[in-house]
């Protein structure tokens, strides 16, 4: 028996242009720390995103999940972008206070994000090392620059992909003005969100889930309380 | 009295209690490392914005970092709150750091960016910022902090020592850097043995036998000559240097490449265009160069060490390596430098290990002060040019150390000029400075 209490999150609409983006969003009162943007597979809204989005929620950060179309082309990518984060800046969350967490599809999706958004911190969670490392390579190849500090989760990243993940390394240690990691776990050869059976998945989920969870906390500006921007103010006056 | 400075004999010699008596100890700390400029690391080693480093210096515990903006910070790393370190994480990168005692968060710019339950201070509570090292300054990358609100600038305390970093950063056409991955070791004697031993040439043939009987092996043969055409230079406020006057380059380390060999003269070729030939010919010799008081720069032309030497206790001391590069080499001249900062400078390389064995010694030695109460660091005081195997260099150290501990003033040596290979400067820099500023 689960013996978790996990809060229903509400589901909603957002929509972006012609199309439309099935996302789930917790509200609660008090003073969370940031907001974090998950986005994922398209079908993932369900139990798995319901426990990332619980899990989020006791690190002080107030989750909205978001399905990304992997067919999608990039610059619409960016608009969806957009449009989640106004979702969030409904909810009062400024860009630096939002970090975002990208699966799957999402994975690739999120590093456009660090490219086009000056948000707290990115984090791409793949099984798709390879995919997501030349997506990597092809953004930093563009003119426009990495803007936020990225970090890389690869599961699967046996012999065939390990060579890819050090050119990425050092790509991103000398192009990427921003800090960067990218971490490669041998085994697994599907992305877990949180737990699996298995032994070495699950130790591999629960490091990623710390690391990336380190990652947010490191880098997503707090939400000042009221007396916190009460100083602030107090502070500029002087 | 703890030196004996006679210029007569001549004889200079220290006394031992100063290796062993825990009130000179305090007094080190009291006046010399409260009053002058400490190292505490190289601006690249922090190479992106938030990236932290954590470092002891001068006992303090520090948070050396570079902010959001770029800007190289030095904080103090005890939390305003309760006093717990803020960060005891050796380096790494956050934009912000969160006490773990009770949650109190700064950012890496200094500031207060949240505490938890903060109701319950009420509104007219102040916010504490982290606090600074009283002063920080650079000069070419090397990053000095001093706990003295009023000590002279930096550029003026190193004096003529700011010349021989410039040798050492010129290397670079594009700014020298430290390579990550660091030599922590402790040694179980006092902090001032390693001063000496770091820039002693006289004991590199007795006590590196070992080292150089690897450099025959590996080339068929060794000429040693280079290691006795050198100076000693005293270069104010109790900096000093010993400085090659040819290359050592096949002297030290294992045999370059047909290709590294290339790529270094080419190199030098086109530093020759940029600094002009004397200022390359000087750069071409080795040097052990000492900042008072613990910063040690090395350079055998085979790479170059920065060592911080930090005092624990009387008999024990820590020491951190680091290696400064030129970044734009190549894969050959690479390898033969980080071969060379392992089996030279490593704690389990061919030569650390004889002089930690050989300080300890000391150390072991000066049990019996009462009974055998002086050092001599005499060599080379009677010659007109003090050579690298000679203890100038010491003598110009232990004459600033003695003016801070104990108020009293020892004139310097005086010796014959440096000869001309000494005076030769960078066109580049000659042009720089002459050029108006805006």
């Amino acid at each position: 028996m689960d013996a978790l209490i996990r809060i229903k999150p509400a589901r909603r609409t957002v929509v972006v242009g012609t199309r439309t983006i099935r996302a789930e969003q917790i509200h609660l009162g008090g003073a969370l720390r940031g907001a974090a943007l998950v986005l994922c597979d398209a079908g993932d809204l369900g139990p798995d995103s319901e426990a990332v989005a619980n899990d989020l929620l006791m690190q002080g950060y107030e989750p909205l999940v978001a399905e990304i179309d992997g067919d999608t082309a990039e610059r619409d990518h960016r608009a969806d972008i957009g449009a989640l984060l106004d979702v969030l800046a409904e909810r009062g969350w400024e860009h630096q206070q939002v970090g975002v967490l990208g699966y799957g599809t999402g994975a690739r999706v999120a590093l456009t994000a660090a490219f086009g958004f000056d948000l707290g911190a990115v984090v791409s969670i793949s099984s798709a090392a390879a995919d997501v490392a030349a997506h990597a390579l092809h953004l930093l190849d563009r003119p426009a620059v990495m803007r936020v500090p990225w970090l890389g989760l690869f599961a699967g990243t046996a012999t065939q992909t390990a060579g890819t993940l050090a050119d990425l390394r050092r790509r991103l240690r000398a192009d990427a003005p921003v800090y960067t990691r990218v971490v490669g776990y041998a085994d697994g050869s599907a992305w877990p969100h949180l737990d699996d059976r298995d032994a070495v998945d699950h130790a591999a989920s629960f490091d990623s889930w710390q690391r990336a969870m380190e990652w947010l906390n490191l880098r997503v500006v707090p939400r000042p309380t009221e007396l916190a921007l009460a100083w602030a103010r107090r502070q500029a006056n002087e | 009295m703890y030196i004996d400075d006679d210029r007569t004999k001549p004889r200079f010699r220290v006394h031992r209690s100063v290796m062993v008596d825990t009130e000179v100890f305090r007094l080190e700390k009291e006046k010399i490392f409260n009053h002058t400029w400490l190292y505490v690391g190289h601006e690249s080693e922090l190479s992106k914005p938030n990236d932290f480093k954590t470092r002891s210096v001068g006992g303090r515990p520090l948070i050396f970092a570079r902010n959001n903006k770029g800007e190289i910070k030095v904080w103090i790393n005890s939390c305003p709150h309760r006093g717990a370190l803020l960060c005891r994480e050796p380096k790494g990168n956050a934009r912000f750091m969160t006490c773990f005692y009770h949650g109190w968060a700064f950012s890496i710019s200094g500031e207060m960016v949240s505490l938890p339950g903060d109701q319950s201070y009420g509104p007219d509570f102040e916010r504490p910022s982290l606090t600074a090292a009283p002063r920080i300054d650079s000069y070419r990358g090397f990053v000095f902090v001093s706990f003295d609100p009023d000590i002279v600038d930096l550029k003026t305390y190193l004096a003529g020592a700011a010349e021989y970093l410039d040798l050492i950063c010129d290397q670079s056409e594009v700014g020298m850097q430290v390579i990550e991955g660091t030599h922590e070791y402790s040694v179980r004697a006092n902090w001032k043995l390693l001063v000496e031993n770091s820039y002693d040439g006289y004991h590199a043939v007795t006590a590196h036998q070992r080292y150089f009987e690897m450099v025959k092996a590996a080339r068929g043969s060794l000429d040693g000559s280079a290691l006795g055409k050198s100076s000693a230079i005293d270069l104010g406020n109790g900096h000093a240097v010993i400085a090659g006057a040819v290359s050592a380059l096949d002297t030290f380390g294992r045999p370059l490449s047909e290709e590294g060999r290339r790529e270094k003269a080419e190199r030098l070729g086109r530093l020759r265009q940029i600094h002009g030939d004397a200022w390359v010919d000087r750069m071409e010799g080795a040097r052990n160069l000492v900042i008072f008081p613990n910063l040690v720069v090395i350079d055998l032309t085979m790479g170059v060490v920065i060592r911080k030497i930090d005092p624990l206790a009387p008999d024990h001391m820590e020491v951190t390596g680091w290696e400064l590069v030129p970044p734009e080499e190549g894969d050959d001249l690479r390898r033969q430098r980080l071969d060379n900062y392992l089996t030279f400078w490593g704690p389990g390389g061919l030569a650390t290990p004889d002089d930690v064995e050989a300080l300890e010694a000391c150390q072991r030695g000066f049990a019996a002060f009462q009974e055998l109460s002086w050092s001599d660091i005499s060599r080379g005081m009677a010659k007109p040019d003090p050579s690298g195997s000679d203890e100038l260099q010491m003598r110009t150290w232990w004459r600033q150390w003695n003016r801070l501990v104990t108020g009293e003033r020892l004139p310097p040596e005086e010796h014959a000029p440096l000869a001309p290979h000494y005076s030769g400067r960078s066109i580049l820099r000659a042009d720089l400075e002459a050029s108006p500023t805006s």
